[in-house]
């Protein structure tokens, strides 16, 4: 995922673009049993060439993601900064 | 240009052994106590469009498979068969398979596929079954490095009412997938119209490794019942699977249950299947249920097949051992129309020229992220075979 990294200010959402050639699962947090930031997860399923946004993150902190279809891969796992 | 490079390759390589045969009459002496050996193949090349809300999928490509075999009969009516069964996929598919709309099944990169059927291994099937005869009864023990687990119908690819169709059946693991099973002991009693198989196998799908011999210990068991009298072969079975999903830790069970139907001849034939398959998972149970036929009257075929399967499509990430949440299911409706014309028939085999096309009711949760698919195949296609001793029917 590209950018891995970005910095938001509170009241802003994040949209995810996904330009592979398969889907994926955007989930918050990095423990597929305890997702978190719930904001993330309204991404949520992407196949190709679709887009969608998270919800608007409403309080200031780190939001790790990752992609639900591929868990062990480090390029599909990233980190939102709410300040 | 890789793959259409390697489709003629692999047209080559089987048209050539195929052409090199010794003269009809004398591979047909099926006399006791000598080796016969037989040969056939199929190839589909051809172009795959699908096409999708958001992102169109299309691929030239080609499916195939080549199945030598070796059988001897003794004196005693015995019988010994050897046999194999390949697949030129790996060097004729991107390694992420066939672009599929709604198919699932195996992995690619760790991560499960979905909209792709994988390619088959290269070594889809060898090993060795040992025939005899006990009064009125059969019995049958076979072992196989590579082999089709006693698990649901014969595999598409083998089912005269799929011959014609490139296309894998979005229920192929509900139904038939366990075809390709690394490690197979299986024992078979037939006695008139019936016959009662049991196997143990490794319950695990194949790794993502196409081209090497998966090899694992023998963790999994099924059985199945099957009667054939005249054109009609019925069956039921099921198994326990030890972890069959490389991307789940947990075990599942397999039911399935098939009608199938063939009467004709190469001139006019007509086929049919109709299947159930059922995965017990501790996500929940996912059904498929599916509708096929073929129709030939000389030159011409039409074939068709309706489906009907739900998917964990929005749930199909992997799952560490502590998460069993019920996944959610997306029934899929499929139905595909196609019609394949014969070009050249010649004793190295026959040449056609086809296409289909495949239409889709999407369920409401997937709506969003697919819109209304179609996808379509035009394609040429081999069929071949040589040799003394035949199983199919195509």
């Amino acid at each position: 995922m590209v950018p891995l990294e970005i910095t938001i200010t509170v009241g802003q959402r994040v949209m995810f673009v996904n330009n592979d050639i398969r889907s994926h699962d955007i989930v918050g947090g990095v423990d597929p049993a305890h997702p978190e930031c719930p904001e993330i997860l309204i991404a949520g399923f992407l196949t190709p060439g679709q887009s969608r946004e998270t919800g608007t993150f409403t309080a200031p902190r780190a939001c790790e993601y990752h992609d639900h279809t591929q868990l062990s891969v480090p390029a599909f796992q990233g980190r939102i900064f709410i300040r | 240009m890789k793959r259409i490079a390697a489709i003629i390759i692999a047209l080559l390589w089987i048209a050539v052994p195929a052409s090199s045969q010794e003269p009809a009459e004398h591979q047909h002496d099926m006399s006791a106590g000598t080796w016969q050996w037989s040969i056939e193949g199929v190839l589909f090349g051809g172009y795959n469009y699908q096409r999708r809300k958001f992102f169109d999928f299309d691929e030239i490509e080609s499916q195939n498979w080549l199945m030598p075999s070796l059988h001897r009969t003794f004196g005693n009516g015995a019988s010994v068969d050897v046999m194999g069964m390949f697949s030129f996929e790996p060097f004729t598919m991107r390694k992420i398979g066939s672009p599929q709309v709604f198919q699932t099944g195996e992995t690619f990169q760790g991560a499960p596929l979905i909209d792709y059927q994988h390619p088959h291994d290269l070594i889809m099937n060898l090993g060795a079954t040992f025939t005899t005869p006990i009064g009125a009864t059969t019995l049958t023990l076979g072992a196989w490095a590579v082999g089709p687990a006693p698990l649901g119908p014969p595999v598409f690819m083998h089912r005269p009412s799929a011959a014609m169709n490139p296309q894998a059946p979005l229920s192929h693991h509900y139904l038939d997938a366990t075809h390709v099973t690394p490690g197979v002991v299986s024992f078979g009693v037939t006695r008139s119209a019936f016959t009662m198989e049991v196997g143990a196998f490794h319950g695990r799908e194949p790794d993502e490794d196409r081209l090497d011999l998966d090899t694992a210990a023998l963790d999994s068991y099924g059985a199945r019942l099957s009667w054939a009298n005249g054109p009609w072969q019925l069956q039921v079975s099921g198994a326990d699977l030890k972890t069959p999903e490389r991307k789940s830790p947990y075990d599942a069970t397999r039911v399935t249950a098939s009608a199938s139907y063939f009467k004709g001849d190469n001139n006019r034939s007509l086929a049919w299947t109709a299947a159930f398959g059922q995965n017990r998972e501790v996500f929940g149970k996912l059904e498929a249920y599916l509708l096929e036929g073929t129709f030939r009257v000389h030159k011409h075929a039409i074939y068709g097949r309706a489906e009907n399967a739900a998917k964990d499509t929005l749930d199909a990430g992997f799952h560490p051992i502590g998460i069993k949440h019920t996944h959610r299911q997306s029934v899929v409706n499929a139905l595909t129309a196609g019609y394949l014309r014969d070009l050249v028939s010649r004793s190295i085999g026959t040449f056609s020229i086809g296409g289909d096309v495949t239409g889709y009711l999407v369920p409401a949760n997937l709506e969003e992220a697919y819109g209304s698919p179609t996808s379509f195949h035009v394609f040429l296609r081999y069929s071949g075979h040589a040799g003394a001793h035949m199983d199919h029917r195509y």
